[in-house]
């Protein structure tokens, strides 16, 4: 699989500070990636950087195999869709003008069954003569996509879609976009959603305080964590105990107050009820849990992470 | 510059410019008609005033609004991820300024001229119709000019309210703090004055003097925009 977008130990700094510090990672063709982070992460600014909208500080980008301010880059920006930071409206056009506009801006001469045909995919079609100023920021949003998927792009670059989108919404805008790789078109969706990444993406790179902290398949990045694991319940005054006696055997135990989540290559109930009663501790409780990438995202980016 | 075109066709801005110059000029033709006046030359002031004034804010309105419409927006970047050239966009934004400026001065005075001649030739005045048309001359060289530095200005300032007040200082601020420095009359307005004069016909003029301050002017301006724009992060 060809990568359609290449980060190589991408730094962008503002002044003094780094928004973005060695950034490396690739999407394939044919995936829905994920760049996950936190808010201020450094996402949009990656997301700028690969659109030649910023000038990186060190490293390097490429799209389609051009970087930026090289004349092959205008084709390869030409066949890239983008949503940045929200939906870019002229907000006094209407949804079909918008459109319209776009496809003059890229060129693109038989447009007016496509554009009617994106705007009744995105959920527009009653609207398409509506000026968009009217809209709420949902469907605001559905126009965003509607604009990014002008013209059969190979990759759209989706700055949290589904942003302002209600439930039924974000399952739609969900569906659509992880379905985008049967119609040629690749993904790389930046989110602070988690769940939404975990059931739209084929891969997903973590990003936080501007260095990527993980990256690979979602099953991947699951497992790192963990996988399958326990959350195990006894006396409290027993934890100290517990943890190191499940760490001897190979598991990794976390938590206090008598309450253990405990992960480990292919655990089972019986590796630790079993040596627990051994040693006199006795279990009042043991449920099994499965990692979620909140769990992973949270272990890599919340507070007591290094940021690595 | 299609999809500049197109903004200026579905945008509202341009049309209500529009609308306000051709305003004014139907007011300049209402003035000198209820005035009574049997002098053409009063024909020709209301026009030179209201059409003439109306349409270089008119200029200055559209030139600003073509490049701050996208700060304003937010779309900058849209047009940028579309088209990654930005040289290209600039010149686009740039000579559509001056079309859009050549086309506004066109229809205003066009409607402007045929109405103040007509209200002269109802109060029995001597047709004005020949001087209307050297005095429109002048906007043709004027406005295109306060178009493409208002488009510049607004791509330095990047922001509509900012290129709009940055522009209107310019033109009528430093125009005039200009005049009273001891180097000469650099001001771009009474550059363009000068011109205007020309094209009445006046001598003794100091022709390539005004020309000169006006490319200064607008050399430094476009530059200056160009690499603001071309070599700066689109936020």
């Amino acid at each position: 699989m060809a990568a359609l977008a290449v980060y190589e130990g991408l730094v962008k700094r503002f002044g003094e500070i780094a928004a973005v510090e060695g950034l490396t990672f690739e999407v394939p063709e044919g995936t829905v990636f994920g760049l996950l982070g936190p808010n201020g992460a450094g996402k949009t600014t990656a997301i700028r950087v690969l659109l030649g909208l910023a000038a990186p500080s060190a490293g390097a980008t490429w799209l389609m195999g051009a970087s930026p301010g090289t004349p092959e880059f205008t084709s390869a920006v030409r066949s890239v869709g983008s949503l940045i930071e929200g939906p870019a409206l002229y907000g006094r056009a209407t949804a079909r003008q918008n459109m319209d506009i776009e496809a003059s801006a890229l060129g693109l001469r038989q447009s007016s069954s496509e554009i009617a045909g994106l705007l009744a995919l995105v959920g527009l079609a009653d609207r398409a003569d509506t000026k968009a100023a009217t809209f709420s920021l949902g469907m605001k949003q559905r126009l965003g996509l509607a604009l990014a998927l002008l013209g059969k792009p190979h990759l759209v670059v989706l700055d949290e879609p589904t942003n302002g989108l209600d439930p039924a919404g974000i399952v739609e805008i969900r569906e659509l976009i992880k379905r985008l790789p049967e119609h040629g078109t690749s993904a790389l969706v930046s989110s602070h959603l988690l769940g939404e990444v975990e059931l739209m993406c084929d891969r997903a790179a973590i990003v936080d305080r501007g260095r990527m902290v993980a990256e690979g398949t979602i099953s991947d990045l699951i497992s790192r964590q963990g996988g399958t694991g326990f959350k195990v319940v006894f006396e409290p005054e027993d934890t100290e105990r517990a943890v190191a006696l499940l760490g001897s055997r190979g598991l990794i135990a976390k938590g206090s107050g008598g309450r253990l989540t405990v992960t480990g290559a292919g655990v089972e109930g019986a590796h630790i009820s079993r040596p627990l009663a051994q040693a006199g501790i006795y279990v009042s409780e043991l449920t099994r849990t499965e990692a979620t990438l909140e769990d992973v995202f949270l272990s890599l980016t919340g507070p007591g992470s290094d940021g690595r | 510059m299609a999809a500049e075109l197109k903004k200026l066709r579905f945008l509202p801005t341009p049309r209500w410019t529009l609308v306000v110059c051709l305003g004014l000029g139907a007011m300049g033709a209402l003035i000198g008609l209820f005035q009574g006046s049997s002098r053409a030359s009063t024909y020709v002031d209301a026009g030179e005033v209201l059409t003439g004034v109306g349409t270089i804010i008119g200029s200055i309105v559209l030139g600003v609004w073509i490049a701050g419409v996208e700060y304003g927006q937010n779309t900058m970047r849209r047009a940028l991820a579309a088209d990654p050239r930005r040289g290209r966009l600039f010149a686009a934004k740039v000579a559509t300024a001056v079309v859009a400026s050549l086309l506004l001065t066109l229809l205003v005075w066009a409607v402007s001229v045929v109405l103040l001649s007509l209200a002269a030739s109802l109060n029995d005045a001597s047709s004005p119709t020949r001087d209307l048309l050297t005095v429109s001359a002048k906007s043709f060289v004027a406005n295109p000019i306060y178009a493409a530095i208002g488009c510049a200005v607004a791509l330095l300032a990047r922001s509509m309210a900012g290129g709009m007040t940055a522009m209107l200082a310019l033109v009528f601020v430093l125009g005039t703090a200009l005049t009273a420095l001891p180097i000469g009359d650099i001001s771009l307005g009474s550059a363009l004055r000068e011109i205007g004069r020309a094209i009445e016909g006046e001598s003794g003029q100091e022709v390539g003097y005004a020309v000169r301050v006006i490319l200064v002017w607008t050399v430094i301006l476009l530059t200056a925009a160009w690499a603001r724009f071309t070599r700066t992060d689109v936020t």
